[in-house]
């Protein structure tokens, strides 16, 4: 792929293909669409950066790298709140596009999904919760998210039967909970 | 039967966003700011070979009565580039691990009359965080996680260069290193 020989015109290429896909994957983890855009900008730096080593996926090209990166990041600001980076391309509220504010009011409708889904994932291993997103929400193979984490896609397969029987159980437990306040 | 959690999952896979336009432009500019810039680092030979030739501009810049920063190599460009920049550990254009690239914002109210921000100072101000966390060290040139809590690690002087795509590249060191390294120090 060209953008792996360092072409420049292939990277904005690669950025303008997959930036809504990598934002919609990093505002559906954050639930918060200005953490999503800086997300985004980093992402499309790490590729630049570390094009090297990019792992791609026939079927899939370079999406599930993309996603992974994405994870990794993730990760690593829950880990450092504080991180040095100023990492910004945000923009005022009002050099925004004028249909931004009809996306904005789409999404508080999406919040209260996407703040469950959290809830109900937060006590995963890290690995597990993020097969699940990679595999339920982003629809990717196992075998190609076997591929970002550097698994066998067998031990991928365990990771998600066992999520997903994770994940159903505390929604169920969340679900009782919530019913007993209720009563 | 359909469990709770499929329904919510398959609720949040079925919506998609898009992230806004003007952000992706702003992107675009940053990033192709990073892709302009040289890719491969500055081999050993050819660094001596432009300090000497510094060195030789040096030297007859000063025979020729130029004043004396101009002399000592001392000059100074704003930087072409402003989205980008990037902080090093030691003065070194070669090592590829030595340093880190971020994307700088230069908020409205930091932007002077032609519209545009001080991306030095800005780039001065992340560098000088990135050290006193623990993301930098007079003793090891890789760059390291910041430490979790402490952020009073020792900030050396730092100098803000131009770096030959545009943006700008901090180090540690004096009013010299820029020269050094035969890079413009950074204007506004």
């Amino acid at each position: 792929m060209r953008v792996l020989d360092g072409e420049s015109a292939a990277y904005a290429d690669l950025y303008r293909r997959h930036a809504d896909r990598v934002f919609t994957h990093c505002f559906r983890r954050t639930a918060d669409r200005t953490d999503a855009e800086d997300l985004t900008a980093e992402v499309f730096t790490q590729v630049w950066r570390q094009r090297d080593g990019v792992h791609l996926d026939e079927d899939a090209g370079l999406l599930p790298w993309l996603l992974g990166t994405a994870n990794n990041l993730l990760r690593r600001r829950h880990r450092d709140r504080s991180a040095v980076v100023r990492l910004v391309t945000r923009l005022p509220v009002d050099a925004r596009s004028e249909d931004h504010a009809d996306d904005v009011a789409a999404d508080l409708d999406d919040m209260a999904d996407l703040r469950r889904l959290s809830r109900i994932l937060r006590n995963l291993a890290d690995r597990d919760r993020e097969v699940i997103y990679l595999c339920v929400i982003e629809g990717l193979t196992p075998t190609a998210v076997a591929k970002v984490f550097g698994e066998p896609a067998g031990t991928v397969r365990a990771r998600l039967s066992r999520a997903l029987q994770r994940a159903r159980a505390e929604m169920a437990e969340l679900k009782e909970r919530h019913d007993g306040g209720d009563s | 039967m359909s469990n709770d959690y499929d329904d919510l999952a398959a609720r949040i896979a079925a919506r998609e966003y898009r992230i806004d336009p003007a952000v992706a432009d702003r992107h675009l500019s940053a990033l192709s700011g990073l892709t302009s810039e040289p890719a491969p680092p500055v081999q050993s030979s050819r660094r001596r070979g432009r300090v000497i030739l510094v060195a030789a501009v040096v030297v007859a810049t000063a025979g020729a009565g130029i004043g004396t920063a101009a002399a000592l190599g001392v000059f100074s460009a704003p930087p072409s580039e402003r989205g980008i920049a990037h902080c090093y550990a030691t003065v070194d254009l070669d090592d590829p691990s030595n340093h880190t690239d971020f994307m700088v914002a230069v908020t409205p109210q930091e932007r002077d009359a032609d519209g545009v921000g001080d991306a030095a100072a800005a780039a001065l101000e992340v560098c000088s965080g990135g050290w006193a966390q623990g993301r930098f060290s007079a003793t090891d040139p890789k760059v390291s996680d910041p430490h979790p809590s402490r952020t009073d690690f020792p900030v050396p002087h730092l100098v803000a260069c131009v770096l030959p795509g545009g943006s700008v590249g901090v180090f540690p060191g004096d009013d010299r290193t820029c020269a050094v390294l035969n890079l413009p120090s950074a204007l506004l």
